[in-house]
């Protein structure tokens, strides 16, 4: 009795571990976990909250932006230019494939931290 | 790539994952000077109607309007960024809810109650009273949000599915 077997793709909490180099770079982590949070966040929020600079900022930004994880929105509040960024569809589900792989790499301690299913 | 990544360093990501999104949450309230500002634009408000003084109407109306006007627009011009609003789920609205029904009872309960007395200005008492609410329990409000939305941030750290 052998019936034909698939492939069981294991998920943490709702989403399929893959981890993700790119987000996985210490700077950019934080930036994608700021952004994960939020709907957009203004630069000058992320760059302060994070300790960088505009020029160090803006490298990481543009890479995300690259790879499509993170979209840029340029406009003016008054006179003052505002530049602010938010994550993608694609950037929040690489996000959450991240997060489910390092859960999984922590093994049971880490699968303490369950989300409830009210989404 | 997992395989070279050992536990600790796995922790420590999720640890600072953790961190960042309670940044994020702790670093968008609404200002305390908001809850005073319209608490004050309020009894303004019903102030100069109910004195029954046309030239007091006509100045406390546009004060009124613009000045809500001016006040949220400092909260959203100042605001760096816009928490998503799964992170407050029911318990958030359920607070929300809360805070305006209170609001509003101890508003008409007042002001009707003073009314029934033959006080000559139970509107603006009324909102005086909604006005102390706003002032004491906005804060208090803001800060149950900020620990549903923290709470429910750690549970989730990858947000909704």
């Amino acid at each position: 009795m052998s019936g034909e077997t698939r492939p069981v793709v294991p998920t943490v909490n709702g989403a399929e571990p893959r981890f993700d180099e790119l987000i996985h770079a210490p700077t950019r982590l934080s930036i994608v976990a700021l952004l994960a949070t939020a709907d957009w966040a203004d630069f000058t929020f992320i760059r302060d909250t994070l300790g960088l600079s505009d020029s160090a900022l803006s490298k990481q930004l543009s890479a995300l932006e690259e790879a499509g994880y993170v979209e840029i929105r340029k406009g003016f509040v008054g006179k003052r230019p505002r530049t602010s960024a938010s994550l993608s569809g694609y950037g929040r589900r690489a996000f959450a494939g991240h997060v489910a792989a390092l859960q999984r790499i922590v093994g049971p301690a880490g699968m303490t931290v369950l989300p409830d299913d009210a989404s | 790539m997992t395989e070279y990544v050992q536990p600790a360093e796995a922790q420590r990501a999720l640890d600072e994952i953790r961190s960042r999104q309670r940044q994020v949450v702790a670093a968008t309230p609404i200002p305390a000077w908001f809850w005073a500002a319209t608490a004050g634009l309020m009894v303004t408000f019903t102030a100069g109607i109910e004195s029954r003084r046309p030239a007091l109407i006509a100045i406390v109306v546009p004060v009124f309007a613009i000045g809500l006007a001016a006040t949220v627009l400092g909260v959203v011009l100042k605001s760096r960024a816009q928490v998503r609003g799964y992170y407050l789920g029911r318990p958030g609205a359920l607070a929300i809810a809360g805070f305006v029904l209170v609001a509003v009872i101890v508003g008409l309960g007042t002001g009707f109650g003073l009314a029934l007395a033959g006080f000559d200005w139970p509107a603006t008492a009324g909102n005086a009273a909604t006005g102390l609410v706003l002032i004491v329990g906005g804060p208090l409000l803001m800060r149950r949000l900020r620990r549903i939305m923290a709470e429910r941030a750690a549970r989730s750290p990858q947000g909704p599915r």
